[in-house]
Order: structure tokens, then C-alpha cells, then sequence
């Protein structure tokens, strides 16, 4: 029986062997996890997630104190209600303290790996633009609020760019990439926002003027340390052996190819809704054809395995979608005020150095393009 | 775990799960799709709940339910139904001789003429090549309750399958 049991476990064995994940196939679905998991990771939890993970950590943090404990289990109960309150709290609000200085640092505490640390300081950054922009848009941005924000973004912008170095030095280069790349988008939608807000008012507050010389050009800091940082990341995936440059354009083919048909739909949306403007869609739909055309000659180049030009192209594909998407957002967003004629019109966020045109095996393209350089918007 | 982390885990056991569902429903891009939900459901239940004591019988453990729940949605009464209506794609590497492939056929057809209680012990322990402690931690149950099943399941393969 022993024998016959072998013979079994044998022919199984070959036969089974011979089933088994094409490279391609094993390539693609590697790639659509590492989207998803870029996508799912736990930098994003819920608020009411957000609160248990928070006092499970300080419970773990402090179990050896009983009266830590439950000294922080009533803050914990007793300060929910604030916090929430605190949440939407602005420069000069009472609660605004309580929510940088305890909120915010409970939320750092979340953050454990470096991706974690790094989106966690993307966020903040992000936040004190937005909270710089409410006060633009109440006419209340004064010097104070104005110092204090300036000197956070700051903060949290070098921090951020350290977390993308570490990155960096575990070669951990797509998501550096992703990661940087995310955060210079959003920075820059943060600037078309502030430069549209300025537009649309007449006689600009001189609160609003102030911005300009100070967080704006801390951000237009950071979006250049950004860039550079994109070049540096781009230029060594690009330089990594051959199935490793596929497999990242291969990545990035199957994002940029969601970030497109996501803001379609959210375009087709908003028209059914009626929420958008005639004029707003067209520009928006413009920018997405250029985005899409963008992604069209990457598949080309994809196509003829120069893998290094097209991983360039689908970034820039993805990365112009996404900032149509945060536009489209943020112009939903009435108590801002924007201009939507200077919200569209402002030039991409592209540096020369990213440009693939500009680095690797690209060649012209023989596929008909509709709309070969980015349109100037009326 | 981070993204690095897992990573390796769905380099390390993508194909031994897509071969564990391919030969449990005999479709190969349904087995592709289950294979891919597996490791995102795997990797959403470290992100919420952190680390996996064994992580090749958690993953397992996910395929089956997602095959089932599959299976169930499609109110199909059994997976022998399932193959009647999809039929079975044969699913041999390109670069594999007509042996192995008819090899490949062979096993498939004779895994869809098994009861379905059995097939699953047999994909693991010789598809597989799960020891006898790992597929009771991936079914769990004891050790000489897989054996058992091993046992009859063996067999019922004889009738099938030219030793």
C-alpha cells in the first residue's frame, strides 16, 4: 500500500507541476495587489477605528500605571465629544490647541511604518493648506494664524520628506514613488485653489495677500523638493533591470487606467447631477482627453517593451487625472468661492526631468494622437 | 506587516494557491480571480488585526471560504454542477510537454469524478504537498481525521486514475 501510495504522490506531483501562474499572469496580479494594497493599507482608518486604536495604544503604552489608565480612559470618554467638536477647529478657535496638540499627536501615534508616517505627515500638511483656505475664504487669515500655519506645514512637509527618503534607502522605490507623487498632486491643487481664490476676489483681503508671501511659497518649496525627489525615484526604477522596469509600468498602467475611468465617472456624474457647469465641464473633459491621450502613448510605448518611457508616461497620465480629480472636488466646495476659469488653467505638475520625453527610449509615436501637447484653455 | 512584507508572502505562495483553487474548481480564470481575493482579504485582515501565526493556512483557509461562498452565490448545488456548466479549461504552462498536459488532464478529470468531501484533502496533501499537521490547521481538524480522509480518498482514486 505504502508503494502504491508513492506512486500516487508521484504522478500527482507531475501532473500538478505543470499547472501553474504564467509569468505575465503572476506579474499582473502582483501588480493589481500592490495597487490595492497602496489603495487599503491601514494609514486610512475609520474615526471610530481611529479612537480604539488610539486608547488601545496608550493602554498599551501606559498598562503598567492604573491611574495613567484610567486617567485616560475619562479623557478618552470624556474628551470624544470635544475632539469632534475640535475636529473642524481653526487658528484662533479654542479648540484649535487641544486638536494639533493632543488630536493630531494620537493620530501620529497610528502611523508605525514609514508609508504610515509619511502619509500621516502628507495629511497634516494638507490639512493646514485647507484650514488656510477657510480662513482665506472668511477673510480671517491674520498674522498669527498665518505664522502658525505656515510653521506646521513646514514641519510636517520635511518630515514627510524624510519618511520618503527612508523609502528611499529600503529601496522601497514604489511607494516612495506613489507616496511623493500623491503629495506634490496635492499640493499643487492646493495652490491652483489659493491662486483661484485670490482671482475671484476683487479686492483681495490683505490676509490673502500675506499667503502668497509665505505659506505659498513654502508650498511652491515643497512642490519643487517634491519634483526632485520624483526625478531621483523615477530615474532609478528606470534604470532597474529590464522585468523590473515592466513590472512597475505594469503597475502603473493598470492605476493610471482606474484614476482615469474613476474621474470619467465622476465627471459623467456630476453632469447627470447637474453640479457642474457647462464651462467647468468641458475644460475638465479637456484635461482628462490630454490625460487619457497621455496613457494612450504609454500603452504604445508599452506595447514595443520600452518600458522606462511608458512607466513615465502612465505617471504623468495618473498624476493629471488625479489633480482633475481633486480639482473637481474642491470646485464642489462652495464656501471656498473659486474661480473655475483659474482653477483649470494653471500648468500641470510636470518637471522637465520627469518629462519621458526627456530620458529614456522614447521614440516618436505613429499612433494618431488627438491632442499631442497639453490644450491652453481658453 | 508591511507592504514589503506581504509582498514576499504572495510571491512565495501565489502559485501553490491558484494551483490549490485551480484544482479544486477546475476553471482557471476564476481560479485566477479567487487567488487574487485571496491575498487582498489576506492583506486587509493583517492591516485591521496585525500579524498571522501561520500564514500559508490562513491563506488557504481564505480560498476555500471564498471558493464556497462562490459557489454559494451562484447557487450551484456542488462544484461537480459548477463543472458541468463551465466544463474544465485545461491549464498547462506554454512551455510544458503534451505529457505533462495530458497528465494535467488527467488528474482534473479524475479530481471532478471524486466526492467533493475528499478532493480537497487530495488537492492539499499531493497537489499541494501539504503534511498531514498543515492541512488539519488549514481544515481544522485532527491530524488522524485528514489521515483517514487521505486514506479512503486514495481509494476511491484507484478507480480513476491508472497506478
Amino acid at each position: 500500500m505504502k508503494d502504491t501510495n508513492q506512486d500516487v504522490l508521484k504522478k500527482f506531483k507531475k501532473a500538478a507541476s505543470s499547472v501553474k501562474l504564467t509569468k505575465e499572469e503572476k506579474n499582473h496580479h502582483r501588480n493589481q495587489l500592490l495597487h490595492f494594497m497602496a489603495q487599503n493599507g491601514a494609514n486610512k482608518p475609520s474615526a471610530l477605528r481611529t479612537w480604539w486604536l488610539s486608547f488601545s495604544h496608550f493602554a498599551y503604552t501606559f498598562k503598567g500605571s492604573r491611574t495613567v489608565y484610567a486617567s485616560l480612559l475619562i479623557v478618552v470618554i470624556l474628551g470624544s465629544g470635544v475632539s469632534f467638536a475640535a475636529k473642524d477647529s481653526l487658528p484662533g478657535d479654542a479648540l484649535y490647541p487641544f486638536k494639533v496638540k493632543v488630536l493630531e499627536k494620537v493620530e501620529g501615534t497610528l502611523a508605525v511604518s514609514t508609508e504610515q508616517k509619511a502619509e500621516f505627515h502628507h495629511s497634516l500638511a494638507e490639512r493646514r493648506l485647507e484650514e488656510a483656505e477657510v480662513l482665506v475664504a472668511n477673510n480671517t487669515f491674520n498674522t498669527e494664524a498665518k505664522n502658525e500655519l505656515a510653521a506646521s506645514f513646514e514641519e510636517h512637509a520635511q518630515a514627510f520628506t524624510q519618511e520618503v527618503n527612508g523609502l528611499k534607502q529600503k529601496n522601497d522605490l514604489k511607494a516612495a514613488e506613489v507616496i511623493n507623487s500623491n503629495f506634490a498632486i496635492s499640493l499643487n491643487v492646493h495652490s491652483k485653489i489659493l491662486a483661484s481664490m485670490n482671482a475671484n476676489n476683487e479686492q483681495p483681503p490683505i490676509a490673502a495677500k500675506a499667503i502668497d508671501r509665505t505659506l505659498e511659497s513654502n508650498v511652491a518649496a515643497t512642490v519643487k523638493t517634491l519634483l526632485k525627489v520624483e526625478s531621483e525615484v523615477n530615474t532609478q526604477i528606470t534604470a532597474q533591470p529590464k522585468p523590473e522596469v515592466q513590472s512597475s509600468a505594469d503597475a502603473k498602467m493598470v492605476a493610471a487606467q482606474e484614476t482615469l475611468n474613476e474621474v470619467a465617472r465622476i465627471i459623467a456624474a456630476m453632469k447627470e447631477s447637474v453640479q457642474l457647469s457647462v464651462e467647468f465641464q468641458t475644460k475638465a473633459s479637456l484635461e482628462l482627453q490630454v490625460a487619457q491621450n497621455l496613457f494612450n502613448r504609454g500603452k504604445v510605448q508599452f506595447e514595443r517593451k520600452m518600458y522606462g518611457g511608458a512607466f513615465l508616461l502612465f505617471q504623468r497620465a495618473q498624476k493629471q487625472a488625479l489633480e482633475i480629480k481633486l480639482l473637481l472636488q474642491a470646485n464642489q466646495d462652495k464656501n471656498l468661492h473659486l474661480d473655475s476659469e483659474t482653477l483649470l488653467s494653471a500648468p500641470p505638475l510636470t518637471s522637465p526631468e520627469t518629462s519621458p520625453e526627456a530620458t529614456v527610449e522614447l521614440e516618436p509615436t505613429t499612433v494618431p494622437i488627438q491632442i499631442q501637447t497639453r490644450i491652453q484653455l481658453p | 506587516m508591511n507592504n514589503s512584507d506581504f509582498i514576499a508572502i504572495y510571491d512565495r505562495y501565489s502559485d501553490k494557491i491558484f494551483r490549490h483553487l485551480y484544482f479544486r474548481i477546475r476553471d482557471r480564470e476564476l481560479a485566477l480571480d479567487l487567488m487574487q481575493e485571496t491575498f487582498m482579504k489576506t492583506f486587509v485582515y493583517t492591516q485591521e488585526k496585525g500579524s498571522i501565526e501561520s500564514i500559508q493556512a490562513f491563506l488557504y483557509r481564505v480560498a476555500n471560504n471564498l471558493m464556497f461562498d462562490h459557489f454559494k452565490k451562484k447557487k450551484t448545488d456542488s462544484l461537480e454542477k459548477m463543472q458541468e456548466e463551465t466544463g474544465f479549461t485545461p491549464s498547462i504552462d506554454p512551455s510544458e510537454k503534451v505529457k505533462a498536459k495530458i497528465d494535467a488532464d488527467t488528474l482534473l478529470d479524475m479530481m471532478g469524478k471524486i466526492p467533493e468531501e475528499y478532493q480537497g484533502v487530495i488537492v492539499m496533501r499531493y497537489v499541494d504537498e501539504l503534511s498531514i499537521t498543515e492541512i488539519a490547521d488549514v481544515l481544522g481538524e485532527t491530524e488522524n481525521a485528514v489521515s483517514v480522509k487521505i486514506h479512503r480518498a486514495i481509494h476511491k482514486i484507484r478507480k480513476f486514475f491508472p497506478l
